[in-house]
């Protein structure tokens, strides 16, 4: 009985080393691996083109809308030469409070500062005017 | 000795408790959820419960005292157990929401590990010669004395978060890191 008792402590003991270890040498996981949510954003472009960003749960929601509008940026200064083109980016989520911090973000990047953002948020200069934010509430 | 460590040690959980009230203000005005937050968040979970438990294990051992040796060993590995499962919660939170762990995080596990690593001990210790002197005295002080010690840094972290929330962002830019 003794033994057993032995060998169930050192097995625990084995656990707790190797889960110490692990949070010592820990590195942040990829959030563009979550399957967690099936919330997403959208980026539709005037000629038919379009594209996809799944969104990981809501702490990093507003990082991710702001790659998303980079990428709707992009895309537009490629295809500058053709006239006309416009950019619909389509957010799909569930809080209004992300909603709020979102639409102040847009506000920023627009030129219309929000008191409620900080400056940290500003991650790209300028949307430019042919990118249209459309938000569905859920 | 033994008796003032365990008095300060019960008291500290008001600090422990006022610590995560200060990470949450942080993390709401922020509206971000930070590491120290998940971190102190699973440190009063476990502690509740493991309050819970030492004091089922105590009645257990006034009502039952000749199953002493399942008592001790459910003690020993309940809270080494216990332990294992705190660290994994925090390693298992900071992935869900794709945190990195902060130092208060590394710190609370690593001091976790000394403590579950006094239970093994100890317990080995009675399994193999029957007697508890050579780590007795090591695990009624070392237990107490390292909670305290997470209390004392815990808090310390909690101040400085305090700081940084009193000082909007300007002078302790650069300590944000920590939290």
């Amino acid at each position: 009985m003794d033994y057993l008792a032995f060998v169930i402590l050192f097995v625990i003991y084995g656990y707790l080393s190797m889960n110490t270890w692990r949070v010592i040498k820990h590195k942040r996981t990829n959030r563009y691996e979550d399957d967690l949510t099936s919330q997403q954003g959208e980026i539709v472009f005037s000629d038919g083109d379009s594209e996809k960003n799944k969104f990981a749960p809501f702490i990093h929601k507003v990082k991710q809308l702001d790659l998303l509008l980079a990428s709707a940026c992009e895309r537009l200064m490629n295809y500058e030469a053709k006239n006309g083109i416009t950019a619909q980016v389509q957010v799909v989520h569930e809080s209004r409070r992300d909603l709020d911090k979102i639409e102040s973000i847009l506000k920023l990047l627009r030129g219309q500062p929000d008191e409620d953002v900080k400056q940290d948020d500003q991650t790209i200069e300028k949307i430019p005017d042919n990118v249209i934010s459309l938000f569905n509430p859920k | 000795m033994q008796d003032l460590l365990s008095n300060i040690e019960l008291i500290s959980w008001i600090f422990d408790m006022l610590a995560l009230f200060i990470f949450f203000k942080f993390a709401r005005i922020n509206r971000v959820i930070n590491s120290s937050l998940l971190t102190m968040t699973v440190i009063q979970i476990a502690g509740t419960l493991m309050i819970a438990y030492e004091k089922l294990l105590t009645s257990c051992i006034e009502n039952f005292p000749t199953y002493m040796s399942l008592i001790n060993f459910f003690w020993f590995a309940g809270f080494a157990a216990f332990y294992v499962v705190s660290i994994r919660s925090i390693r298992s939170l900071h992935d869900m929401f794709h945190l990195k762990i902060g130092i208060l995080g590394k710190y609370i596990s690593f001091s976790f590990f000394v403590i579950g690593s006094l239970q093994v001990f100890m317990y080995s210790e009675i399994l193999l010669f029957n007697t508890d002197i050579y780590m007795g005295m090591v695990y009624d002080l070392g237990v107490p004395a390292v909670n305290i010690a997470n209390t004392i840094v815990s808090f310390s972290f909690a101040v400085l978060a305090g700081c940084l929330l009193f000082r909007k962002h300007k002078t302790l830019k650069g300590l944000k890191w920590i939290i």
